[in-house]
């Protein structure tokens, strides 16, 4: 197996490293932002996030220090900093670890984005399920604040910058920036309509950025070690390292860190073990339930933000999910509307409709009860729901669709030809563990 | 009153995070519901009063939140993850064990008032599936046996050492 | 950087379907389109609202961009090139009908938004024939909604319409979404009856027949409706509305966006109260009293019996015997003819109107300050103030329409609300409550009103923030203001008024401190003890602060009733001629004796209550009663029975028979507001025009008719060729009442009189009014404070009969405090004894924190015996009587 310098998985694979606040600073934290409070102006980080080359690590891929920019420079505006902790793509679950086993090293990461965009407040969304979670980062919290870390004057530069755990309740949609924001202001998780723009009208009509977990984890290795040395890993449209979160069908799932642009193959078989003894790759979802299907063919496509692209699905939240022969491809496209069906918020007409019509109608065709005009119509309301709606679950809940009917048409057919599923339930026996 | 002093005590707290008491709705939310196990319209009236909305704002966003539950729930709420990484690896068939093994079907609690069982979404424990959320805590790599383990647990002790600690996987050689 | 370079330019132009258009910087595409002739459809777009763009109708093509775009929420760039009507529109606007469609029920046969529906014309315009949708249809149960709003989720659009307005245009907050994704439905709490403040507006901004009305449920078709504007009689904000009726029964009020003072927005009385015009108990043919009962007579026989009783009355004892008292409600054309009426006619200077009960305070006031008793600044500048003071009022139930103008400027603009009044906040009401929005709200003790403003002006004079053009100007004034000031003790105003000192200076420095400014005051202060007096030293502190004149501020009196402007203007009233002249004013009297060619009578007028007076006494021998029975709002103290029963000669001149109709002589039918085509002047002095929108019902017929009739017989034609010349010739004498043009504010401050107070006349008991009222006296016997104030639901006898509005909930109770109530030990619903020195009433408690501790609130209109529960007192300076006050005692009788 390649072995990588791991940056963000390091100390946490550090035998009997407990991610407390000594431990970590045994492990080298807090001198980023000590540095950074010392040396650095706000546009200076930005200028360094930005030659860095660092793009968001949620899904959107946006480089960030772009999307720091956008902050209005104006001192008497109020800015926020969101930390974007709503792991719920499915697949997806390289947050959680960050957030279980190293807290402050994302907190650390915070601390210099607020910084960076002069917020003096930052809110954790941490989804509601992550109770654990949510009470481990409490807990770094208090020791950070002990320490004069997060408050009114941290590290004693006369800065202010707090930090509040902000629990969500359960709802994959909080995820959508602003639905994050949204979420924060005590109402329904509702997308809001663009234009205005977060960083314009953000939390509390104010200027706001949202980061995810994961990308602001990176902040303080590129302080400390410098934007060059972060942009020569990976490739140079896609630079540094990224946590995949590799499940299904593979002998050892997991969280793997490894530089961007590896390829596929190389993440499956060389990192998380390989298919499971005694069965053949059938699809490969990359990035996510909003990840368009690939098939083997595409074992060969590196993983980073172009090529992924350009082979026509995309990186997104990094949740590799690889399903094997036994898996029926129609099955997987009605399980995965299932999920976007009981998470669409209801704002806007073509998926609040669309996604139950189309699972209405996956419904049917695994249960044996499709009709031959399915496919086209699924296919036309697809392409009446991407590009239509408020946010971007709308393209996320048609990528499942469209990509099995391209790739695996001829399943759908069999299934609406002999009224049946041919695989059988389409369910994979337990695993034995 | 619905809500103790203690539970309006740290809603108030909360205010001072926020520009806007209503950012402490989910929170309020969630204090109400755990200290009457689901939510009641007076608790949601009361939380109304404390951040300055109306009752239909507080109800309306509680419906929006899977996790909360205007309908009384059993002492433990069995989530389980249906969501493809899991149903790759058998979520469905430990769905139906549950059901057979409970006497009830998912969306029904059991008459002694024990157990809930629910799907649920997606709960980033992808790698570690089959999987199930019960209250708080997290309980992976499920096995049938496994499950009649926790069950026991729970009846008995009201909580199962089975549960997730800080997650990590894959695992860590010792 | 020159000013010939920098051309600051505040349009933009782009193309829209290839015509060029150019519009204000910032207006949305959907907006420009309009402009441009082009309708752009759409569900979830209302001009009134904030964009959601979620219904995804609006898409357009925009050059250049990868994505159609929701044109209502996209601002207009410069150079843009739009498509409205591109193939790939044409696809998505199918594709949105499509899913609309796809769950929606063929509900049409029995959907009462057929004919005017968003959904059939879009998808009539846009879809193809036939439906592909082959699943179940998603269905809501059908939950009951309540008695006047009925709810049928299966055809809602989820465009959350409904929502965001009673959301952002009336805060109440009462309607919100329930659950998420395609089970998403809109409700009230959980699954029950809507409990809000009936304002009908959602009904009307529904586009579909997901809301509608349950007042005439399935009764009608839009286009069976004959549909006509008119102005809506229920309080002074002055509402057009389209009354819509079918063979000569309403159905239906609406109000149409972007027409009116009110901009198509109502409230529960204007939307729901209509019914009360349809009633079959109206008086529809004269009644003469014949061997003790009303009978049923001609009208050759009742005005001939009118006019000869009255110029019996005339010859005998002298016109000074005869008295007529008229509704404030009446149009201005009613108002005017029955003051000549009375004094040219019967030759009595006595005649009235229910103005007395409180707008002549105001008019005494401000009159010598402004020139007027108007509003002097306009609902826009209330919109756009920067800072806000609303003085003794509880704004949200007395005059919605303003107050929702108030409540846009602090929501969407970040105005600042000071509130002075003694009602506190009550979070988790579905009713809105000004309180709740105020940033600044100064809770006074009741009647302190006075104190808390004096405690304004004086934190004004002592941080310098008088305003230095007056100071440089007028330096009498503001000295002897400032050494009156100081000479307050701030400890003596903070006591009075409850209010900490803290609490006035910052809501002083805040009104200072803003631009535009203004302040309101309503019944609370209007009508109390030395009302005049307080409303004058309100209209001081907006001058000192330099706030009076200045562009986007004034000083705004909220009147009660419909033409209460209109009464006082039109001269209805013993101590003014029309034209706001002084009824002593010689030169005035000959001015008006020339115009009518003829001479007023020369005795002094009695008001309301002295010909009330005056009638038990023997001395008023005839009383001509117009409108609403005003005497039905007196309590018994006042011994109205007593004073009209002793009388040779009663006429009740009205819609319905009211209590003195017990004791009339003569009833005549009158007709409603919708059956005449007349004008009523709001509180703004805006005069507005209504059409007739109904044909006379029965034999009942227009006041000024029944004026014109009566007069002829009397030997004293008064004839109009109709209400138009009627209203020209009241033009001729009281200027005021003519029409400015739209865009001018007719409550522009008169700069003569407002230079002439400053540089004297403010002298005139300026030592009374800078003193503060004096304090309630505590009794041990009365602990409580009783007021008597107006419910959103009821503004008078006319809305009392409203069979759809008496339908709302939790009206006409008892407001108390949570914790009085825990001393008392009763819980919501309770009923209790309320007794004060006068006499003893049963009502109904509603526990609320908007009543503040020690005090009680209830609404005038709904249980007679408490009105008869506070004492009369007369103010000597303007004579109008005060009675909405009294020291009571609260003694638990029954449980909920």
């Amino acid at each position: 197996m390649p072995n990588y310098e791991k940056i963000l998985l390091k100390n946490m694979e550090t035998p009997g490293y407990t991610g407390d606040l000594a431990a970590y600073e045994r492990a080298g934290g807090y001198q980023a932002i000590r540095k950074v409070l010392k040396e650095y102006k706000p546009e200076q980080v930005i200028e360094t996030v930005k030659k860095s080359g660092l793009r968001g690590r949620g899904g959107a891929g946006f480089p960030t220090g772009t999307k720091w920019g956008f902050i209005p420079k104006d001192p008497a505006l109020t800015k926020y900093l969101c930390v974007n902790a709503d792991e719920s793509e499915p697949g997806t679950f390289k947050d959680r670890q960050l957030i279980d086993r190293d807290p402050h090293q994302m907190l650390e990461g915070t601390l210099i984005a607020a910084y960076a965009i002069s917020a003096k407040v930052a809110y954790i969304y941490i989804r509601g399920e992550f109770a654990l979670g949510a009470r481990l980062l409490e807990r770094a919290i208090v020791e950070a604040r002990a320490k004069g870390y997060i408050g009114k004057n941290v590290f004693g530069s006369g800065i202010e910058i707090e930090i509040w755990v902000h629990r969500g309740a359960g709802a994959y949609i909080c995820g959508e920036e602003t639905a994050l924001l949204e979420s924060i202001e005590g109402k329904r998780g509702l997308p809001r309509a663009k234009p205005p723009f977060p960083a314009i009208n953000g939390l509390y009509q104010k200027p706001t950025v949202v980061n995810n977990v994961e990308t602001l984890s990176n902040l303080p290795h590129i302080i400390m070690r410098g934007p060059e040395w972060y942009a020569a890993i990976g490739t140079q449209k896609s630079p540094g390292m990224r946590i995949f979160s590799v499940s299904g069908h593979v002998k050892r799932p997991g969280n793997y860190e490894v530089p961007l642009g590896i390829s596929l193959r190389e993440l499956i078989d060389e990192h998380a073990g390989g298919v499971r003894d005694g069965h053949r790759i059938k699809a490969i979802i990359p990035g996510g339930a909003s990840a368009a299907f690939f098939t083997p063919e595409h074992l060969d496509v590196k993983l980073d933000f172009e090529s992924i692209a350009q082979a026509g699905s995309m990186l997104g939240s990094g949740g590799v999910t690889v399903m094997d022969e036994t898996t029926c491809m129609v099955w997987a496209a009605y399980n995965l509307l299932g999920f976007f069906h009981h998470e669409s918020c209801g704002k806007c007409t073509p998926c609040r409709e669309g996604s139950a019509w189309l699972y209405h109608i996956l419904e049917r065709i695994e249960h044996g009860e499709g009709r031959p005009e399915d496919l086209a119509q699924m296919e036309r309301l697809c392409g009446n729901i991407a590009g239509k709606t408020v946010c971007a679950f709308g393209d996320a809940e048609v990528a499942p669709i469209l990509s099995t009917l391209k790739h695996f048409r001829d399943e759908y057919e069999a299934h609406i030809r002999e009224h049946r599923c041919p695989i059988g339930e389409g369910v994979v026996a337990l695993a034995a563990r | 009153m619905a809500l103790s002093e203690a539970g309006i005590g740290r809603i108030r707290e909360l205010f001072s995070r926020y520009p806007d008491k209503r950012s402490a709705m989910l929170a309020a939310l969630r204090i109400a519901q755990e200290e009457q196990g689901y939510l009641t319209e007076e608790a949601m009236g009361e939380i109304a009063v404390l951040l300055e909305q109306t009752p239909v704002q507080v109800y309306e966003t509680a419906t929006f939140y899977t996790m909360f539950s205007l309908q009384p729930l059993g002492k433990h709420v069995i989530q389980v993850c249906r969501t493809l990484s899991c149903a790759l690896v058998g979520a469905d068939g430990l769905v139906r064990y549950l059901e057979q093994t409970l006497g009830i079907k998912a969306g029904e609690t059991t008459p002694d008032g024990l157990f809930s069982l629910k799907t649920v979404e997606c709960l980033a424990a992808c790698g570690a599936g089959p999987m199930m959320q019960i209250n708080d805590d997290y309980y992976e790599y499920l096995t049938r046996e496994k499950i009649d383990r926790i069950l026991a647990d729970l009846k008995r002790d009201g909580r199962s050492s089975l549960a997730t600690g800080p997650f990590v996987i894959p695992l860590q050689m010792a | 950087m020159t000013t010939q370079t920098a051309v600051a330019t505040n349009t933009v132009t782009l193309t829209i379907n290839g015509q060029a258009v150019t519009v204000e910087k910032g207006t949305l595409l959907i907006e420009a389109a309009k402009q441009a002739g082009v309708d752009v459809p759409h569900f979830c777009y209302h001009p009134k609202l904030k964009p959601d763009a979620n219904c995804r109708m609006c898409l357009v093509e925009i050059e250049k961009a990868p994505k159609l775009q929701t044109s209502c929420n996209m601002p207009a760039a410069e150079g843009m090139v739009v498509s409205t009507n591109s193939p790939k529109v044409a696809e998505a606007r199918a594709g949105v009908l499509e899913f609309i469609l796809a769950n929606h029920p063929l509900d049409c046969p029995i959907c009462d938004k057929g004919g005017e529906c968003h959904l059939q014309d879009e998808a009539h315009a846009y879809t193809p024939n036939y439906s592909k949708f082959g699943e179940p249809k998603r269905f809501f149960e059908k939950e009951y909604f309540g008695p006047l709003i009925d709810k049928e989720m299966t055809r809602c659009v989820q465009c959350l319409r409904c929502v965001r307005y009673c959301d952002e245009i009336v805060d109440s907050r009462a309607l919100g979404s329930r659950d998420r994704g395609d089970l998403l439905q809109i409700g009230g709490l959980v699954n029950k009856e809507l409990d809000c403040e009936f304002c009908g507006g959602c009904i009307q901004i529904c586009p579909v027949g997901a809301l509608t009305s349950r007042v005439a449920m399935y009764d009608y078709r839009p286009w069976q409706l004959k549909k006509i504007e008119t102005i809506c009689p229920h309080c002074a904000d002055g509402c057009r509305l389209k009354v819509e009726s079918r063979d000569n029964v309403v159905l239906r009020i609406t109000s149409d966006a972007g027409r009116g003072r009110n901009n198509g927005d109502l409230c529960a009385k204007g939307y729901f109260g209509f019914d009360v015009v349809n009633r079959t108990d109206r008086v529809v043919k004269p009644l003469v009293r014949k061997a003790r009962t009303l009978v049923e007579t001609s009208w050759f026989e009742t005005t001939a019996l009118v006019a000869s009783r009255f110029a019996a009355i005339k010859a005998q004892h002298g016109g000074s015997a005869i008295g007529g008292v008229i509704s404030a409600q009446a149009p201005n054309e009613d108002l005017y003819l029955f003051q000549k009426f009375m004094r040219l006619v019967m030759g009595s200077p006595h005649v009235d109107s229910t103005a007395r009960y409180g707008h002549h305070n105001t008019v005494a006031a401000l009159r010598d300050v402004v020139g007027h008793g108007r509003m002097t600044a306009s609902y826009e500048d209330v919109e756009r103030a920067q800072a806000l003071v609303v003085i003794g009022a509880d704004l949200t139930e007395t005059n919605p329409i303003v107050s929702y103008r108030v409540k846009s400027a602090v929501r969407a603009r970040g105005a600042t609300l000071v509130t002075i009044g003694r009602y506190g906040a009550n979070h988790g009401s579905f009713v809105s409550n000004l309180v709740n929005r105020a940033t600044h709200p100064l809770t006074t003790a009741p009647g302190q009103e006075r104190a808390a403003v004096l405690g304004l002006i004086k934190a004004l004079v002592e941080s310098g923030r008088i305003d230095p053009r007056l100071a440089a100007s007028s330096p009498h004034y503001v000295q002897r203001l400032s050494t009156l000031a100081g000479r307050l003790s701030w400890d003596d105003l903070a006591a009075r008024a409850e209010v900490p000192r803290q609490a006035m200076e910052t809501a002083a420095g805040m009104y200072a401190g803003a631009e535009r400014a203004v302040i309101l005051f309503g019944q609370d202060v209007i009508r109390s003890v030395g009302a005049a007096d307080t409303i004058r030293v309100i209209a001081d502190l907006a001058i000192l602060a330099g706030k009076l004149n200045a562009p986007g501020c004034g000083v705004n009196p909220l009147c009660d009733e419909s033409n209460e402007q209109g009464a006082v203007e039109l001269g209805v009233a013993p101590d003014y001629l029309p034209g706001l002249a002084l009824a002593t004013d010689g030169a005035a009297r000959q001015r008006l004796a020339a115009a009518w060619q003829d001479e007023l009578p020369s005795d002094t007028g009695w008001t309301a209550m002295e010909m009330l007076e005056q009638a038990r006494s023997g001395k008023l021998k005839a009383l001509y009663l117009v409108g609403e029975d005003p005497f039905g709002n007196l309590p018994a103290s006042a011994k109205v029975r007593e004073a009209l029963a002793n009388l040779e000669f009663l006429v009740c001149q009205d819609v319905f028979r009211g209590p003195s109709a017990e004791v009339a002589h003569v009833c005549l039918p009158a007709a409603s507001f919708a059956e005449k085509e007349a004008s009523w002047t709001n509180h703004e002095g805006r005069v507005q025009k209504g059409k007739q929108a109904l044909d006379l019902v029965g034999e009942a017929e227009a006041d000024t008719t029944m004026f014109s009739e009566i007069a002829r017989s009397m030997g004293y034609p008064l004839d109009y060729a109709g209400p138009r010349e009627i209203l020209m010739e009241a033009g001729r004498v009281a200027p005021a009442m003519t029409s400015k043009g739209a865009n001018v504010h007719p409550g522009a401050v008169v700069a003569a009189t407002l230079a002439e107070y400053v540089s004297g006349g403010y002298e005139r008991d300026v030592e009374r009014r800078f003193a503060p009222r004096p304090a309630r006296a505590a009794s041990s016997e009365y602990p409580f404070h009783l007021t008597l104030g107006q419910s959103l639901f009821r503004s008078g006898a006319l809305t009392a009969r409203s069979a759809a509005l008496a339908k709302v909930p939790h009206q006409g109770k008892l407001l108390v405090h949570p914790d009085d109530a825990i001393k008392l030990g009763i819980a919501n619903g309770a009923t209790v004894r309320v007794r004060s020195a006068h006499g003893a009433a049963s009502v109904v408690v509603r526990i609320s924190p908007k009543a503040r501790p020690g005090q009680v609130l209830f609404p005038e209109q709904y249980v007679e015996a408490v009105r008869d529960l506070v004492p009369i007192e007369i103010d000597p300076a303007t004579r109008v009587p005060i009675f909405r006050e009294a020291a009571v005692a609260i003694e638990k009788t029954a449980e909920a």
